[in-house]
């Protein structure tokens, strides 16, 4: 089964979307931050990686850019909290940076999940 | 100089006759003497105006020898003009018997400029007949200067006096108003002085107390500055002065009246409070969005577990429907920090040319509907032709917010709400800077508010309506999206007299600009034509670039709609449900994408129960430009 990335600071959002995804049988791994994620991150195992865009350390935007440095088929999508000092147009810039969706905070955990589905064919 | 006659030998035999005659010697010689050395210039003149006598002082000051000028003629001294301009007719009149007296300038080249007054005198002889003139000439040069730069002087002071916008005024010892300058008139809204002379200074206090107050520290100190006063012009509007007067004191120090400067510091008093809550609105906005981000967090944990839960529950069960409910007040929860994200300017808006008469058209067609009775909803419309940029679903929001508080401000006594729509070249109140604005009023003719509650609308969950009605964030989410587009916003409102809420957005070209060449050319169609907000996204789309139609409501759109690359539903329940529409284009075999446009409860409804897979895509009302285009650029991309 495919291997999805969670990167997320929140941890009771990391846990719900673990959960979520694990439920659809996929292969989870967390991080806690864009530097976690970076050294998490192995690419025969990790098809999709779903990642926050404000963190404390290494934000969303440098995961994604260095995802596709490393493997450029690496699925990805962004989530964050709305509005534009850290969110609209950072989930704007994450899309033109490559990822494949955004959803802006909230979301219904469904939706990304039917994404994540999509995505991944 | 006549010379002293003491060295001259003496007759005895005739003491008493040389006594005579000396004392005679003695009162010519004096009166020579007099004469001579006089400080005016003194000359004898024939009636062929020729100089028969000077004295010395006319000598010393013409710096001539008397045989240089007796038997010369005035105008081979003086100058053929002056002669003929100044001096001719005087004398001419004075030869008639009248004493003349004149003051004239005259110009020699020997002398300069020169400023003299004359006195005339006949002198006759036995028979009263005038055989000569006396001029009696004093040289007024130096007087003349200084009264010149004295007149000058008062001239600048009052030429500043009535031009400096500071209004200058009078008092006696009580206040009561003795003078006042222009500028004090136009401060105080007086047309003229005889409306404000003659009143005290208490009446113009907005706090007569503090008057009172203010004239005993004048008393006691003799002079005295107030900053910031509340004052109060004569049409009762409040205006803020700054006032510095002191007491002028006669030779034994009695106070005689009071002089004083007042200056209009409302405009900067305005400006400096606005500007005080514009930063107060933004540090509640970095507050709250900071917060309503990280709150947005939390919510998709709490929708993840609760459709989690769901999913292993019976429709049936209690816990489902309670789970259904903690969704349904998620989706509030999510209402909220939209809101706030809006205010705080969160929220990103897409900015594209808006004519605005048609927002206010498309308001008024919303609005009207529901409009209790006895309430009328009107546009005066005078630049029809006027556009800005801005996201239009948010100008609309910002319209319908504002509509809606004006009609529920007159729900219970009827009234009228105006929108009207004109143009304001540079408000010069420093708010703005100088250009071409749009101005839209919302005028009222509710209740109005006290400044106290005016002050404050524009904050976050401050709220002037009745309890339980509504977040308190309307306006608030108003201020956001107005402030996020360069524009202001201010209210004017008495309480009993309504309120007018004024917004100013930077006016673009009357031209419609070039649609952006990156939007793909695609087909989309827009459902229900019936809904303002619908129509105003399909000209929005379209100016975006996208080949937009709408339905229309005989049905025939059906078949075109099957065309559309992606169909836009609106809900707007219960008047059109969304739902309702997805069933007629499914059991017409439409397959194209969906993008359901909706309030949170009407999806949750609408995914639970539709089977026709068409709904591809959803936005939760309010969505702005950018999310509606971002969606239908995945839907096509998704397609394609």
């Amino acid at each position: 089964m495919a291997g999805v990335m969670v990167v997320e600071d929140d941890p009771s959002l990391r846990e719900m979307l673990r959960e979520a995804l694990e439920k659809r049988r996929y292969t989870v791994i967390t991080a806690s931050d864009g530097r976690e994620a970076l050294a998490k991150f192995r690419p025969s195992v990790i098809d999709l990686v779903i990642t926050d865009l404000l963190m404390p350390e290494e934000d969303g935007l440098m995961v994604i850019m260095k995802i596709k440095e490393i493997k450029p088929s690496t699925k990805l999508i962004a989530i964050s909290g709305g509005g534009k000092a850290g969110p609209g147009s950072y989930l704007l810039i994450a899309h033109k940076l490559g990822a494949d969706h955004v959803f802006s905070k909230p979301f219904l955990p469904s939706e990304l999940v039917q994404k994540v589905k999509e995505i991944l064919g | 100089m006549p010379q002293h006659d003491s060295g001259k030998p003496h007759r005895p035999d005739s003491v008493a006759k040389r006594m005579k005659s000396s004392r005679r010697r003695r009162d010519n010689f004096f009166s020579d003497l007099i004469v001579d050395w006089s400080r005016s210039m003194i000359t004898i003149i024939n009636r062929d105006y020729v100089y028969e006598k000077v004295n010395k002082t006319f000598c010393i000051n013409h710096n001539l020898n008397a045989e240089m000028i007796v038997g010369k003629m005035i105008g081979e001294v003086w100058g053929n003009d002056n002669f003929n301009k100044n001096i001719k007719s005087n004398i001419d009149r004075c030869f008639t018997g009248r004493v003349v007296f004149y003051q004239a300038f005259f110009e020699t080249p020997a002398w300069g400029k020169r400023y003299y007054e004359v006195v005339l005198r006949p002198v006759t002889d036995e028979k009263e007949t005038v055989t000569h003139v006396m001029a009696e000439t004093y040289d007024i040069t130096e007087i003349k200067l200084k009264e010149q730069a004295a007149s000058e002087v008062e001239w600048e002071f009052r030429n500043l006096e009535s031009n400096l916008p500071i209004g200058f005024f009078r008092c006696d010892n009580e206040g009561v108003m003795l003078h006042v300058n222009k500028a004090f008139l136009k401060i105080i809204g007086a047309k003229n002085e005889n409306e404000v002379n003659g009143r005290s200074l208490r009446e113009f206090y907005k706090d007569p107390l503090s008057f009172d107050q203010h004239l005993q520290k004048l008393k006691n100190e003799g002079v005295a500055s107030f900053g910031r006063l509340e004052m109060k012009a004569l049409d009762g509007t409040y205006i803020v002065c700054r006032i510095n007067v002191f007491t002028v004191r006669d030779g034994s120090g009695n106070p005689v009246y009071n002089d004083g400067a007042m200056e209009d510091l409302t405009r900067e008093a305005d400006l400096e409070k606005r500007l005080i809550q514009a930063h107060k609105l933004d540090t509640i906005g970095m507050l709250a969005g900071g917060i309503a981000h990280d709150f947005n967090t939390i919510l998709t944990t709490i929708y993840g577990y609760a459709e989690m839960s769901l999913e292993t529950l019976e429709k049936s069960s209690e816990n489902y429907n309670n789970i259904c409910k903690i969704i349904q007040a998620t989706g509030r929860a999510r209402a909220l920090t939209n809101q706030i994200l809006t205010f705080s300017r969160h929220a990103e808006q897409e900015r594209i040319k808006v004519r605005i008469s048609d927002i206010i058209t498309e308001t008024i067609s919303s609005v009207k509907p529901g409009l209790p009775p006895g309430i009328d909803v009107i546009s005066e419309i005078r630049t029809p032709d006027l556009y800005v940029m801005a996201d239009p679903t948010q100008l609309f929001r910002v319209f319908i917010n504002l509509a809606r508080n004006a009609i529920q401000a007159m729900e219970d006594r009827g009234g009228r709400l105006t929108i009207m729509l004109d143009t304001k070249l540079s408000d010069n109140s420093g708010r703005l800077p100088e250009g071409k604005y749009a101005m839209i009023r919302f005028e009222d003719t509710g209740p109005g508010m006290d400044e106290k509650t005016a002050d404050r609308i524009f904050e976050p969950f401050f709220t002037a309506g009745k309890p339980g009605k509504g977040t308190g964030l309307g306006l608030s989410v108003v201020y956001g999206i107005i402030s996020e587009i360069d524009g202001d916003i201010t209210v004017s409102s008495r309480v009993d007299e309504g309120t007018v809420i004024e917004l100013l957005l930077p006016a673009s070209g009357s031209v419609a600009e070039e649609t952006p060449q990156m939007a793909p050319r695609a087909e989309i169609m827009v459902i229900p034509a019936s809904d303002s907000e619908a129509r105003l996204i399909a000209d929005a789309l379209s100016s975006s670039g996208y080949h937009v139609t709408v339905s229309d409501p005989s049905g025939k759109w059906i078949p075109k709609a099957a065309l559309a690359d992606v169909i836009i539903v609106i809900d707007n329940s219960p008047a059109v449900r969304a739902t309702d529409i997805l069933f007629s284009l499914a059991n017409n075999g439409v397959d194209s994408p969906v993008l359901m446009i909706s309030d949170f409860d009407v999806w949750l409804a609408a995914e639970k129960e539709l089977t026709s897979g068409l709904l591809k895509s959803n936005l939760f009302k309010p969505v702005s430009l950018k999310e509606i285009i971002y969606s239908i650029d995945n839907l096509i991309n998704k397609t394609s």
